[in-house]
């Protein structure tokens, strides 16, 4: 690499970081108790996933349209926007709200046993880790404020790679996980700088990637039900919205679209009117059937007037990632020692962010072309710092 | 610099040696990642095991830096 090659790489890692570094240190402060929430939940309240006797709530039990009447029967004069199934116990939820089109923090999530079909009341809420995941998510500033924190991933990724760039000439005459401590305070912090940034660049390349794509959520589902659930539905177009009181038979919905997707187990319902569903259908989304595909779903649109099916289509390749990227950011599907790594390495990525900050604040005047021809010569031993 | 102080440099390393240790990293990182979401049990414990090698490699080297 030529010596302004290497330049360009070093302006752009530099300055990539210095503009993200701040949000993405709040994002691994935050991110750290996100990782355990559903422990830090099943502390605060009662861990129904674990104390509920039965099947799970996706396979079988009390029919679905008496589960409804029980939710709305709490929350008279809503209407339903969400049911979701539990794939290893009783636990069904469901979300109701004023109207259809309910804005979140409008909507209430109900706990039911459908072995049993009692109600276990609200969802316990806890005000600190909701507010830990707002900031996390958005800032409380809505989508402005989740695209803003996905530019920030974007330049995290950046980082990533014009440092990945930058580590390979600087190494060249210093053995892999080399740490010098006996010289000044700048070289002891650039090798630790280094050599965790190049030991986590894989975890936290999947992170960021897949916090980027999440940050884009809700454009992508937007997408989704302005293009292909339109297209699916198309014959719906010019009908009047279905009303509460036409809703028909859910567990006949259920039973036609098993029997377009046999052998799925249905993961949620979204209600006609809602952001994932149509004014006509209810949803019904399925994961996939093999381990690899379970985190994919698919959703079957079923007429909520007739319970017939309108038809059953995997969703577009973006939305496929953003449900692949879910996992991949959060953590959540290798039990509690996969937490326990992402914890160590949100750590990790901590200390090399404040590590960045300590290597800005004591740069001098002129001290640029020294850390080029550092770079460029290869760092070492006996090199003047 | 003195004559002296570059001859007792160490000679420069190919990029593909100097990256060869972060590419395993890598790789073991990644493919713990994947592994890990193909289902429950013997998958998890192979991404424990695949991720648990980056944080070791930094591990061994701060327990042996002087």
């Amino acid at each position: 690499m030529t010596r302004s090659t290497i330049k360009a790489w070093f302006l752009v890692h530099k300055w990539s970081s210095l503009v993200s570094t701040l949000f993405l240190l709040m994002l691994c402060v935050t991110g750290l108790p996100l990782i355990f929430h559903d422990e830090i939940d099943a502390l605060i309240g009662q861990d129904y996933e674990a104390s509920l006797a039965g099947p799970a709530s996706a396979e079988a039990g009390l029919p679905l349209d008496a589960m409804l009447q029980t939710a709305l029967a709490q929350r008279p004069g809503e209407v339903p926007l969400f049911m979701a199934f539990s794939q290893d116990s009783p636990l069904l939820t469901v979300t109701t709200g004023p109207t259809p089109d309910a804005p979140g923090d409008r909507m209430t999530l109900l706990f039911f046993d459908r072995s049993t079909g009692e109600a276990l009341g609200p969802a316990p809420s806890d005000g600190v880790m909701d507010f830990i995941l707002q900031l996390h998510t958005d800032l409380f500033l809505g989508l402005p404020g989740m695209l803003f924190l996905g530019v920030m991933g974007a330049l995290f990724v950046v980082a990533l790679v014009s440092g990945t760039v930058l580590y390979a000439p600087f190494m060249r005459r210093l053995p892999f996980g080399t740490l010098r401590t006996r010289r000044s305070r700048r070289v002891k912090v650039l090798d630790q700088h280094n050599l965790l940034g190049i030991v986590a660049l894989g975890w936290m390349m999947v992170v960021g990637v897949t916090g980027v794509i999440n940050a884009f959520a809700d454009p992508l589902v937007d997408n989704w039900r302005s293009g292909e659930l339109a297209e699916m539905t198309a014959q719906y177009a010019g009908d009047a919205p279905v009303g509460l009181a036409d809703y028909a038979s859910l567990d006949a919905a259920m039973a036609s679209a098993q029997s377009a997707l046999p052998g799925r187990s249905p993961q949620f319902i979204g209600f006609p009117g809602g952001d994932w569903s149509t004014g006509h259908h209810y949803a019904i989304f399925f994961q996939g059937d093999r381990p690899l595909t379970q985190h994919l779903l698919t959703p079957a649109l079923v007429d909520a007037r007739t319970s017939e099916l309108t038809d059953a289509r995997a969703m577009p390749a973006l939305n496929q990632a953003l449900m692949l990227s879910k996992p991949l950011h959060f953590g959540d599907y290798g039990g509690l020692p996969l937490k326990l790594i992402w914890a160590v390495l949100t750590a990790a990525t901590i200390w090399i962010l404040w590590t960045g900050v300590i290597l800005w604040l004591r740069r001098s005047p002129a001290a640029i072309e020294r850390r080029i021809d550092e770079i460029a010569t290869g760092a070492a031993a006996g090199a003047a710092a | 610099m003195s004559g002296a102080a570059i001859k007792s440099r160490p000679r420069r390393a190919s990029v593909a040696r100097v990256l060869a240790v972060p590419a395993v990293l890598l790789v073991a990182s990644i493919a713990g990642l994947v592994l890990g979401l193909t289902g429950d049990g013997f998958p998890d414990g192979l991404a424990w095991g695949l991720l648990s090698i980056p944080i070791l490699a930094a591990v061994y080297a701060f327990a042996r830096r002087g």
